[in-house]
């Protein structure tokens, strides 16, 4: 099988190039991060972020074939030969496939990711009726990879100030907990023509998303919590 | 008493350095060590869904309504309303072939951005917010804008 | 450090406004449109008193108001997206306004030049 790999090492090269490589899976590879694997074996010069190799933690996220997705998750077969493999987009290359996730972080954190309440803890757990919990579905099960944000034109242009779909997926998460309370101070913080409304519902994030979660859903939904506090 | 705790860092492999202390913040000016740091953004390479495509003709559409469409919009009322003199003018510039083109683009910009305008609509309400329907919507927006074009230049020709 | 400073607080207004216009745009447009359909204007006269009459002149007034507020949120958000440098971008923003207001003084003189029918 034939791949096309975006190489750049900034210790020896002075802009990125495409590196062909041809092996044979052994029949027990049958997800893209197998055939990686044994790539590095042929040339361990090749860098890559992987860990859990089932799509739970999020790090092998890259451009494949010009689409955003998870290496351990995507099947061999069904892929367009050369396989063409990129960092993932409008992040700054560190090296080969891995690139600089702090923008996108950065994102992530400003939107407070956890739980704000300021009543006293109880005994045991804060509890939830199984709907309150059931509004969380479909929210909670994002694992962080970037390929929503990083497939997002909005999100290109803009990294500093639009925080993208990941961040804006997990702002809703917080304000759709019935155990939050900062929903005012979520809202306050979101309201601005650049952190929340350089989305222009192109969809690209819920395309690209691993997982199948639907950023642009939730953010649709702050719009409507925007909405129904303003008129 | 208790066993001494394993140094993490006989546990690791000898070649991942393990941090127990903060890492040391370099001076200021030595702290941008990688500088040359590429950024892959090539837009060809890049395989934008048809929804995006959808998305991007909505733009496109509205800046060429906004220039030459407003000015030309005014422009023709004007000349229109002015007086029957005028108006037979701009019947027989109406039938020049660069006035037609231009009218065609005009037009499918507009019933582009109002089929996806619409969508765009739809979506906010929740409605066809799912994959699978938000790429047949795109189609039908795309087939939607071309289709009404040519039936609305048609039937102004006839 | 660079600090990024955001939170001016009129996104959600530009957001609706962006859609209402778009709603009334529409509604104006496919009743024009319907109009056309039933009884097309062959000549001048006809086209002129259907502009010549009050109403249609106000709703069409307001229908060009919503077209040019629209096209400012919209051109707006373009210039946001793809142009950093914020002098640059208020210097466009400035054309655009200026621009749409010229387009507007324009309008509202193309449509009481007219005298009333
Ligand atoms: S929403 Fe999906 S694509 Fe985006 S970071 Fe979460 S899991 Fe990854
Ligand atoms: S829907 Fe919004 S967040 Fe998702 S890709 Fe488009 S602009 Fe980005
Ligand atoms: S290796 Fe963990 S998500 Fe792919």
């Amino acid at each position: 099988m034939r791949f096309s790999i975006y190489r750049f090492d900034p210790d020896k090269d002075d802009r990125p190039y495409m590196q062909d490589y041809d092996i044979v899976p052994e029949p027990a590879d049958r997800m893209l991060l197998d055939a990686l694997i044994r790539i590095k074996s042929v040339d361990d010069s090749l860098s890559l972020r992987r860990s859990c190799r089932e799509g739970v933690c999020g790090s092998d996220g890259m451009n494949i074939n010009g689409r955003n997705g998870l290496a351990c998750i995507t099947p061999l077969v069904g892929l367009r030969e050369p396989v063409e493999l990129r960092p993932l987009p409008g992040l700054p290359v560190i090296r080969d496939l891995i690139v600089d996730m702090t923008q996108f972080f950065r994102q992530y954190h400003s939107i407070k990711p956890y739980l704000i309440n300021n009543d006293p803890p109880p005994e045991t757990e804060r509890l939830q009726s199984p709907a309150d919990r059931a509004a969380l579905d479909g929210l909670y099960e994002c694992i962080l990879c970037a390929c929503c944000s990083t497939a997002c034109p909005s999100f290109w242009w803009n990294p500093d100030k639009f925080v993208g779909p990941a961040g804006l997926l997990q702002a809703y998460r917080f304000l759709a907990d019935s155990r939050d309370q900062a929903t005012a101070e979520r809202l306050d913080n979101l309201e601005d023509p650049y952190r929340l409304f350089r989305c222009h519902s192109i969809m690209n994030c819920v395309d690209a998303c691993p997982k199948g979660l639907n950023p642009t859903g939730a953010i649709g939904k702050i719009k409507d919590m925007m909405v129904r506090r303003t008129v | 008493m208790p066993p001494p705790r394993p140094d993490v860092r006989n546990i690791v492999p000898p070649w991942i350095t393990v941090y127990t202390k903060p890492l040391p913040v370099p001076p200021r000016g030595v702290q941008k060590l990688q500088t040359n740091r590429p950024t892959f953004l090539n837009l060809l390479k890049i395989r934008q869904p048809l929804p995006a495509v959808v998305s991007i003709l909505h733009r496109i559409s509205g800046v060429l309504l906004f220039f030459p469409g407003i000015p030309l919009l005014l422009y023709g009322l004007e000349m229109t309303l002015r007086s029957p003199e005028d108006y037979a003018r701009f019947q027989s510039l109406a039938g020049s072939l660069p006035f037609r083109l231009v009218a065609l683009l005009l037009l499918w910009c507009f019933l582009h951005h109002l089929c996806a305008g619409t969508r765009f609509l739809a979506l906010d309400l929740h409605l066809g917010g799912a994959l699978p329907q938000a790429r047949l919507t795109s189609r039908v927006v795309l087939a939607a804008g071309i289709t009404l074009t040519l039936l609305i230049s048609s039937w102004i020709l006839q | 450090m660079k600090r990024i400073v955001t939170g001016a607080h009129y996104g959600l207004r530009d957001w609706l406004a962006q859609r209402v216009t778009a709603v009334i745009m529409t509604i104006f447009v496919l009743c024009l449109a319907g109009t056309l359909l039933v009884s097309p204007l062959p000549d001048y006269p006809a086209w002129k008193s259907l502009l010549g009459n009050q109403w249609m002149r106000i709703a069409f007034f307001l229908f060009l108001i919503g077209l040019f507020w629209h096209a400012w949120i919209g051109i707006r958000n373009i210039l946001m997206d793809y142009v950093h440098a914020t002098g640059i971008r208020l210097a466009l923003q400035i054309g655009v306004i200026v621009s749409l207001l010229f387009y507007t003084v324009w309008s509202a003189e193309i449509l009481w030049a007219l005298g009333s029918a």
